[in-house]
């Protein structure tokens, strides 16, 4: 998968450029508008991340100039966060939006949304460890025994399952489970995920659910087994 | 744009236009009435004379006699022939004068005609008297005229000098009125002075209307009232950059603090992660301190909820209830869901809010105790309230408790996980669906709501954005993505 980052902000390009590497895409960079709108018309990629303040040629030119030729899904990164940007942005045909600051991840999870990049291989039936997770009839086994899950947790835990090995931040958890699209200052997450735990991994040594502080939470069997 | 000019210049301008009418009108008036007495007096003396000679040419039947009238009739024509006299008859021995010859202007009255002589620029008035005939004289005709060039001068020179007095009176008018509308506008100066003295550094000032005449007390005192709103929003801006600056200060200082800690000696690999985790937590927090303030800074402007969509609001109630389901069970709460309601809202803003008055029960309520939700249509509005049990919450509070980082004092302990924005983001929400916020303390309950416009008429933006290519985008006015 080959992502375009039109930005000019050298940190933001650096850590984008290293995060978005280590994530398994290709990683083009263009530092200004003018050169952006080439290499993306220019160039065939799968997604475009477009910051709106460019030199040169800002954001809307951009997305203007490419979408006169090519369909390549753009997200676009506003920093000022008002209702004409969206509109601006949308109607010249922003396929999605971020606005500054934004959390690493959640542009990771827009731009898979974007490509619609296969997630690891969905089935029926996924395997973590010792655990077993079988979405159809809604149970999950842990060491040959059944665990005793709330709807709820099933959820919460399925999500993680579908998607282990990947750090899910509370903000997609919130938005996959509760079908929540804004932060809350409750802590819903944090008490969920707290009662999984305890059911998934109280009684045994081996550790699944890990949390990476500030980031989110982690299915995962890790060699030290530990807690995170 | 170009200013208008000054209203004491248009004033005397009109005045002084007004006058030259009223002037013009009046001297014309006057003009036409001297000139019909003057010539009214004029036909007067002519008549007089006439009769006198027409007694005295009746007077003479015989040829000697009429060498006398001839005589008296040269005697009555003075010397400036401004009177002529002329007698017409078939017997020359009979006759008087040279005729007047000229063309006819016009007659005047029903026996007098004015005729005018080649080369003078006045005219004649002339009368006619039929003289029947009497012994040797055959009937005669007497025609008298006098001229009318001293009238008409006398005219003239009367008509020039009050067209001079029109113009020198109109002139002084326009003068004395711009003396006049300058005096007259002198409120209207000072209060341009006084509002040009007002300073921000001295905000408290106002005009002072009550000095002022009727008709600038009104500009005054909309102007004090919007002083006072300008001074109340400044004011407002003012405790607000203190509160974030003092907001963003504990956060920024952990994480220079940490950060150098972590740099001054060599670190495991742990204690750097450990490190970065906890600077990305700080990071976090201003994030959201960050994306809330440019949130609430949007309805600041004004800004309506878009992508409104009519729902049941029990509906939505219910589900942020079921999102808080286990913070609720874990504060031990129970809920109550009461009444239903249709409202056009951006439920996802709806929610938030929603969520936020929960959240802010769920803090203050002891445990086993049990929260109330209410939702109440009434006059196109729709309120939604939440009561929970807890200490009543005195008056001033209330006045701020939707402020911007406003806290209780028991909650500002716990300060790092509540940054104080949560009710004044309900407040905001409210707003921008035309409705508005508020709390009831009483009887160990206290009810905090907002409410919403039903139709959403009130609310709906100005422009409906497209919805976003793709089902996974469509979370515009994500209120902190």
């Amino acid at each position: 998968m080959k992502v375009l980052v039109i930005e000019d902000e050298r940190k933001v390009v650096d850590y984008l450029r290293s995060g978005l590497s280590e994530q398994g895409w290709i990683v083009d960079v263009a530092m200004d508008g003018e050169e952006g709108a080439w290499m993306a018309t220019e160039y065939d990629f799968d997604v475009i991340v477009l910051d709106v303040m460019l030199p040169k040629l800002d954001g809307f030119g951009v997305l203007r100039a490419v979408r006169a030729r090519k369909d390549t899904p753009v997200i676009m990164l506003t920093a000022r966060d008002r209702v004409d940007d969206r509109v601006h942005g949308l109607r010249d045909g922003a396929d999605d939006y971020l606005t500054k600051p934004f959390s690493f991840l959640e542009l990771v999870e827009r731009l898979r949304a974007l490509t619609r990049r296969a997630r690891a291989q969905e089935s029926t039936l996924i395997t973590v460890g010792d655990l077993q997770v079988d979405l159809i009839s809604r149970r999950a086994m842990r060491d040959g025994v059944r665990l005793d899950l709330t709807a709820k947790e099933f959820q919460l835990l399925s999500v993680l399952a579908r998607r282990r090995g990947e750090i899910l931040s509370k903000t997609l958890i919130t938005e996959l489970v509760w079908d929540v699209n804004f932060e809350s200052n409750a802590n819903v997450v944090e008490t969920a995920i707290k009662r999984l735990r305890a059911k998934l991994d109280g009684p045994y040594a081996a550790k699944l659910l890990h949390t990476i502080r500030g980031m989110g939470y982690v299915l995962e069997v890790r060699e030290d087994g530990g807690p995170a | 744009m170009m200013m208008k000019r000054s209203i004491s210049l248009r004033l005397s301008a009109m005045f002084a236009a007004v006058s030259l009418v009223v002037f013009t009108l009046t001297g014309s008036g006057l003009f036409i009435l001297m000139r019909r007495q003057l010539f009214d007096e004029l036909r007067e003396t002519l008549d007089t004379r006439a009769r006198i000679a027409a007694l005295i040419v009746g007077h003479a039947p015989t040829v000697q006699k009429w060498s006398f009238v001839q005589e008296k009739l040269r005697d009555l024509s003075p010397a400036d022939s401004r009177m002529h006299y002329f007698v017409e008859s078939p017997d020359p021995r009979f006759s008087f004068g040279e005729p007047i010859v000229g063309t006819v202007r016009g007659s005047v009255g029903s026996n007098h005609l004015l005729m005018r002589e080649p080369g003078r620029n006045y005219d004649v008035i002339l009368t006619n008297y039929v003289v029947p005939a009497a012994g040797e004289r055959p009937q005669v005709r007497l025609v008298v005229g006098t001229d009318c060039e001293r009238t008409e001068q006398m005219l003239r020179r009367f008509g020039v000098a009050l067209a001079a007095l029109i113009f020198l009176s109109t002139v002084a008018v326009a003068l004395l009125s711009r003396a006049v509308t300058r005096f007259g506008l002198a409120p209207l100066t000072r209060l341009s002075r006084e509002a040009a003295q007002l300073s921000p550094s001295n905000r408290r000032q106002r005009l002072r209307a009550d000095e002022l005449p009727e008709e600038l007390h009104e500009l005054a005192t909309s102007f004090n009232g919007a002083l006072e709103r300008l001074d109340r929003a400044y004011e407002r801006l003012e405790s607000f950059n203190a509160d974030v600056a003092h907001e963003l200060r504990t956060p920024v200082s952990i994480l220079i603090g940490q950060t150098q800690v972590a740099l001054t000696r060599d670190r495991s690999m742990l204690q750097l992660r450990q490190t970065l985790q906890s600077n990305l937590e700080e990071f976090e927090r201003l994030r959201v301190i960050v994306n809330d303030m440019l949130f609430l800074s949007r309805s600041d402007r004004g800004e309506r909820a878009s992508d409104l969509t009519e729902v049941s609001l029990r509906d939505e109630v219910s589900r942020m209830l079921e999102f808080l389901d286990m913070p609720l069970e874990e504060a031990q709460l129970r809920v109550t869901l009461d009444g239903d309601a249709t409202a056009c809202v951006n439920t996802s803003l709806f929610g938030r809010a929603m969520s936020n008055l929960l959240v802010n029960a769920i803090q203050h309520s002891p445990p086993g105790t049990s929260l109330q939700v209410t939702i109440t249509p009434q006059r196109g509005q729709v309120e939604i309230a939440v009561s929970n049990p807890g200490e009543p919450i005195d008056p001033v509070a209330r006045e701020q408790i939707f402020d911007r980082f406003y806290r209780l004092q028991e909650a500002r302990s716990n300060s790092h996980e509540n940054h104080g924005l949560g009710l004044s983001i309900v407040k905001a929400v409210a707003e921008m669906h035309g409705g508005t916020v508020f709390v009831r303390s009483a009887h160990g309950v206290n009810t905090f709501g907002f409410s919403v416009a039903a139709d959403g008429d009130a609310a709906r933006g100005p422009s409906a954005p497209d919805a976003p290519r793709g089902s996974r985008n469509a979370m515009p006015l994500r209120a902190s993505p």
